[in-house]
């Protein structure tokens, strides 16, 4: 680590293209600032300029106008090998060559730091073998990357970052292609290696809904500008709807997830509890069926046994009870048209 | 087996191969005769000749073409992630193959040379050198403003395509005999280094060679892909620099003296790829350095049919033992670009 005072400070920074001299802007005048031991997700929709920004902090695209500092130092500043050693990326896992093991990938971080023919030293190979560790893949040490999953896949890319042994770790989509689980558990990881480690992490993510339990700071895009907040506070200020200004989705910031605005086809009632009401309402709505209770075609009492679950529907004086939801579904449909 | 060990048996197998290379021929040296011949002690004038004048330059050679093919292909297959590419890929064949066609054929129509005989080796080798020379330089400054690897890639095969088209219509304007030398030239010949140009072809693929291993480190995080390079500190210009200088010692430098030779620079990386299961060019580059040296000496033996008069052209020989490693190889993988 070159610094030990680490922060990222953006001032008036522009970013974009520049094509045939001139200037594309993708978000101008950001300003923003990044303490250690905080992970920090940029958010936004496709096309905003998560990646264009991501590009830019990493120094592999040049900044329109503006400036980026890293404690005090201009990136511009940074020579090769020190920027290496200040700040590390991860990029997405889909591309690394097959048969490359493990602990070898791990062992790449250590390259800014060893001479021509990468010799490694026993201090070295002690943060190789903690990187491992720290991301839960030290029994794969020695697999092909082949025949390892996608989830430990992206942890082998944090751990090579761990390796590189630098204040700032930025990672580009880490959640893609990843199962619920293992987008947790990954961001989960960042996280306690943020505030463990104090390091600053900054990730790009369209996983809204995952980056609200597990992110501390959410730097959130929206029509050419950058918000910055916690992600509770973005929620009560309700900015995350702002995002879907133009579209049938929004999001319930009590339940903490993203619907769908469904134009029903009638209503029904619904009688029931807890868990059970929420759940039948939810298959309910997407069937485009509206709870109600006036102008209700029908009803629904939902029947709790001791492990088990049944539903009464009632329509027009007939009545049947269902042990399954989507058969009780059809037949609804079925007869209110009749 | 260790890699070590590994190493250790294709260094025993080049050095056998290389003995076996000097012994057979169209007169197989009795292995005493061998044995005192090189102590001193021979008093064989016409051996002492054939072993000390025709076979040991050829057998050099031959380690030499072996070494540099095979290393410059396993950077090119690594540059460029592509299991298909070798040491031609940057069209240093047809650069060289075009300034070769134009002394060898030119010359002679425009009449500036009576005979082939006049075309001296040296002119065949600047020759060469100059052609490959002009057309890595022509694709080192498009590169420069191009920073996709597919592109260059591209521009490569398209350039030499291109080549090629001048080089047949040459040879369809050539004259019957100039013809013939310059289809020679392109089959290969391991036997016409001698003397001063042996020292020349060792000292320029030692050049290529020592860049290659300093490069090793590039040349390994080149394939976790080119972002994590630039991350990590990498000189991404730099590094392609040094890598085209190398391929154009390396492939440059034989494909001047021997001709072309094919499918070597393609089959031998994989053959070590497969033998050491690893991707780390530090074990890689001595891998295929010593099992480059050991498939063309094998080759070069096969192609003087041991026992008798007539010699084959080396290019088929690597070709019809490099294709079938190839194949062996691509069904061996079934999925290779999954490797890249």
């Amino acid at each position: 680590m070159v610094n030990t005072e680490s922060h990222i400070d953006l001032k008036n920074l522009s970013v974009g293209y520049r094509l045939r001299g001139h200037n594309r802007v993708v978000i101008p005048n950001i300003n923003l600032r990044a303490a250690k031991g905080t992970l920090i997700a940029l958010v936004g929709s496709n096309g905003s300029g998560k990646s264009t920004l991501l590009r830019t902090l990493v120094g592999l695209q040049p900044a329109l106008s503006g400036e980026i500092t890293i404690g005090n130092k201009p990136l511009g500043n940074f020579n090769r090998p020190e920027l290496a050693q200040t700040l590390s990326f991860v990029g997405t896992h889909y591309d690394m060559h097959a048969m490359m093991r493990v602990h070898q990938v791990v062992s790449y971080g250590r390259y800014p730091y060893t001479n021509m023919v990468g010799t490694m030293k026993d201090y070295d190979r002690h943060i190789i073998r903690k990187a491992m560790h720290d991301t839960g893949i030290f029994h794969l040490r020695d697999a092909f990357i082949s025949e390892i999953s996608d989830g430990e896949k992206q942890r082998v890319l944090i751990a090579r970052s761990l390796a590189q042994d630098t204040d700032i770790i930025l990672l580009d989509e880490p959640t893609a292609y990843l199962d619920v689980k293992n987008k947790f558990e990954v961001l989960h990881l960042l996280g306690r290696l943020a505030h463990e480690k104090q390091k600053i992490i900054i990730f790009s993510s369209h996983d809204l809904q995952i980056v609200l339990g597990t992110a501390d700071l959410l730097w959130f895009i929206d029509r050419k500008c950058i918000i910055q907040g916690m992600p509770e506070e973005l929620v009560l200020r309700n900015k995350i709807n702002e995002l879907f200004r133009h579209s049938e989705v929004y999001f319930d910031a009590e339940e903490n997830e993203f619907k769908i605005n469904r134009k029903h086809h009638f209503d029904i009632s619904l009688e029931g509890n807890g868990i059970f009401y929420k759940w039948t309402q939810k298959a309910l709505n997407r069937m485009h069926i509206g709870i109600n209770n006036q102008d209700a075609i029908g009803s629904i009492k939902i029947v709790e046994k001791q492990k088990d679950v049944n539903w009464k529907a009632t329509i027009k004086n007939q009545s049947k009870t269902f042990e399954s939801l989507q058969e009780m579904i059809a037949w609804i449909y079925r007869h209110q048209k009749t | 087996m260790s890699n070590t060990a590994k190493i250790t048996i294709i260094i025993a197998l080049a050095l056998v191969l290389f003995v076996a290379d000097l012994v057979l021929g169209s007169i197989i040296i009795p292995l005493r005769d061998f044995y005192n011949l090189l102590s001193g002690h021979g008093d064989e004038p016409f051996l002492k000749t054939i072993l000390f004048n025709f076979r040991l330059p050829r057998a050099l050679t031959a380690v030499a073409a072996g070494m540099a093919l095979s290393v410059s292909g396993l950077i090119m297959q690594t540059v460029f992630r592509n299991p298909l590419a070798g040491p031609y890929v940057l069209g240093i064949s047809s650069g060289a193959s075009l300034g070769v066609a134009l002394v060898i054929i030119g010359f002679q129509s425009f009449g500036w040379f009576s005979e082939f005989s006049t075309v001296s080796n040296w002119t065949i080798i600047t020759a060469a050198l100059i052609g490959s020379g002009l057309l890595l330089m022509m694709l080192l400054i498009v590169s420069t403003r191009v920073n996709d690897i597919m592109t260059i890639l591209i521009l490569g095969i398209l350039f030499s395509s291109s080549v090629s088209a001048i080089v047949s219509i040459l040879q369809f304007f050539s004259p019957e005999g100039a013809l013939k030398s310059y289809v020679i030239w392109t089959m290969g010949n391991l036997g016409n280094v001698t003397g001063s140009q042996l020292s020349i072809l060792w000292g320029t693929i030692t050049a290529g060679i020592i860049i290659a291993l300093l490069n090793g480190k590039n040349l390994n995080i080149m394939l976790l892909g080119e972002l994590y390079a630039k991350t990590t500190g990498v000189n991404i210009f730099l590094f392609r620099l040094f890598i085209f200088i190398a391929t154009s010692l390396l492939a440059g430098g034989i494909t001047a003296f021997c001709g072309p030779i094919g499918f070597i620079g393609i089959a031998v990386p994989h053959l070590v790829r497969l033998l050491f299961k690893t991707t780390n060019h530090f074990i890689l580059i001595p891998g295929t350095l010593f099992m480059g040296a050991a498939v063309m000496l094998f080759s070069d033996i096969v192609a003087h049919l041991p026992g008798s008069d007539r010699i084959l052209p080396i290019n088929s020989i690597t070709a019809l033992l490099g294709i079938p490693i190839v194949i062996w190889i691509i069904l061996r993988n079934r999925q290779l670009s999954q490797l890249f």
